[in-house]
């Protein structure tokens, strides 16, 4: 083929096969398309960063230090795997949509990858203040059975143990110095007050508690140091207390804060 | 002077307008005259309107394209001309997504290489250079860059340099291609490739340091 044979049947099949070049807005909705979905993965990158935040700043984690036995093994429990999976997947996802727009392969991989993860913890950080971390991981807890007992099984560390630890919700107040309280697995203990070293604290039925102390008689936990979590803090997966409390034919602690409160002060 | 009209969507009008001017027959007879006024990238930006400026691009790049099929892969002629003819077709349905900011030579490279290991994809195999059709001083500038022209005629140093970029990765052949038979920047190349130009350069070097070892294992009784 000559230098013109080339060129003729190339005109040719434009013309016979009426070849017509793409319009101009597909490619600018492919490179739109990239970008959108580069921005959605940031995105949940950043509500994993922000539900990351929120559950280390909630896992009590001096609390566990200061406990006997092996709060390190413990610490392992409460790594946030499932989080830093999606997040490090959705980084994957991000940079590779920014590598396949018109200009993204221009760049480091590592460039791309660390901006992205950089982008992720800022705007994660903004969610986290805003409390978005809190209402994903609670949803999640709510919607996901799975969730609790595999992905973060943050409240078995709070089992009794030997190492001196109990978390739970407070059933009643039985006086100053002793409430009632039902850990994860359903159990009722009754929380012996007398050695407590906590400064200030207020406790009432339905909140939830973390504690550090001894087991002593049978069913009953001796606290030395007590934190009274937030209201809203998650206390198993939903359903699973109120279940348990209606299996059991006992009643559930009133809802309101201000009846029985005990003040315990150090 | 027709360069500067291309800025504004008005001055594009009137430049419309003398290109219908410029395309009576009296023009028409060459498509270098056609062209000859305007650089690859303006002519790709006036083919998405008008497939005679595409003509001239076609005349620009056949030849180049060819050699660089032909450096790339072992295909036949034939086939090389068939791969020629996808790619000026694929680049003609795709013009309006040539980015005027970079070189129309990187992008119309791009689209050989993807047709050309797309190509292969199909039939399987696994591509080798053979025609390493260039003038002495690109050879010896090859050479000179290995490290590895000393004491050798041109003649054989032709030959062993195609068997040394025949046993190399395919990978690193492509981007000695590119530099030195294509004479193409690492920017260019980073264009081509769709990769950084750091990897390119990191490429380039590891390409290098291949073919010398190749080229040791083909003169190991031949002390350099």
């Amino acid at each position: 083929m000559t230098k013109d044979q080339l060129k003729s049947s190339v005109l040719k099949r434009i013309k016979t096969d009426q070849l017509s070049p793409k319009p101009h807005w597909q490619f600018t909705l492919r490179e739109g398309l990239m970008w959108t979905l580069g921005t959605v993965a940031v995105f949940i990158g950043s509500v994993a960063v922000a539900v990351i935040i929120y559950l280390v700043s909630s896992s009590d984690l001096d609390l566990l230090l200061q406990a006997s036995g092996n709060p390190i093994a413990d610490l392992f429990k409460l790594f946030p795997y499932f989080w830093l999976i999606l997040l490090a997947l959705f980084v994957l996802l991000a940079r590779y949509q920014v590598m396949h727009t018109k200009r993204g392969y221009r760049y480091s991989v590592w460039l791309v990858a660390i901006s992205l993860v950089t982008a992720s913890i800022i705007i994660g950080a903004f969610f986290s203040f805003t409390g978005i971390g809190q209402q994903i991981d609670q949803a999640f807890e709510q919607r996901l059975p799975m969730y609790s007992d595999l992905l973060a099984p943050r409240h078995d560390v709070w089992c009794p143990s030997e190492g001196g630890r109990l978390g739970g919700m407070v059933l009643e107040v039985v006086d100053s110095e002793h409430f009632r309280l039902i850990d994860i697995n359903g159990n009722e203990w009754i929380v012996d007050l007398t050695e407590i070293q906590a400064t200030t604290a207020d406790i009432t039925p339905r909140e939830v508690v973390r504690m550090l102390g001894e087991l002593g008689a049978e069913g009953v936990f001796e606290a030395s140091l007590i934190r009274v979590k937030p209201l809203d803090t998650p206390f198993g997966p939903k359903g699973r207390f109120e279940e348990r409390m209606e299996v059991g034919g006992r009643a559930l602690p009133p809802g309101a804060r201000n009846i029985f409160r005990v003040r315990i002060t150090g | 002077m027709y360069h500067n009209l291309l800025s504004t969507w008005a001055d594009r009008k009137f430049y419309k307008s003398l290109c219908v001017y410029r395309v009576e027959p009296q023009y028409l007879t060459m498509d270098e005259e056609l062209g000859r006024d305007y650089s690859d990238e303006q002519l790709a930006e006036m083919a998405a309107h008008d497939q005679r400026y595409f003509g001239c691009l076609i005349e620009r790049y056949e030849q180049r394209l060819m050699r660089f099929i032909c450096r790339l892969s072992d295909v036949s002629h034939e086939e090389s001309e068939d791969i020629l003819q996808e790619v000026f077709l694929k680049a003609y349905l795709n013009i309006r997504d040539f980015d005027t900011s970079l070189q129309f030579s990187s992008w119309i490279y791009r689209i050989t290489r993807n047709e050309v290991i797309s190509q292969f994809r199909k039939r399987k195999a696994r591509p080798h250079g053979h025609a390493i059709d260039v003038g002495d001083e690109v050879i010896q500038a090859l050479a000179d860059t290995l490290d590895v022209s000393r004491e050798t005629e041109n003649k054989l140093l032709r030959g062993e340099l195609i068997k040394v970029l025949d046993s190399i990765d395919k990978k690193y052949r492509e981007v000695l291609v590119l530099q030195f038979f294509e004479e193409r920047t690492y920017d260019e190349i980073a264009d081509i490739l769709r990769k950084p130009p750091g990897t390119v350069a990191s490429l380039v070097s590891r390409a290098k340091k291949q073919a010398r070892a190749a080229w040791e294992e083909i003169h190991h009784d031949t002390p350099l």
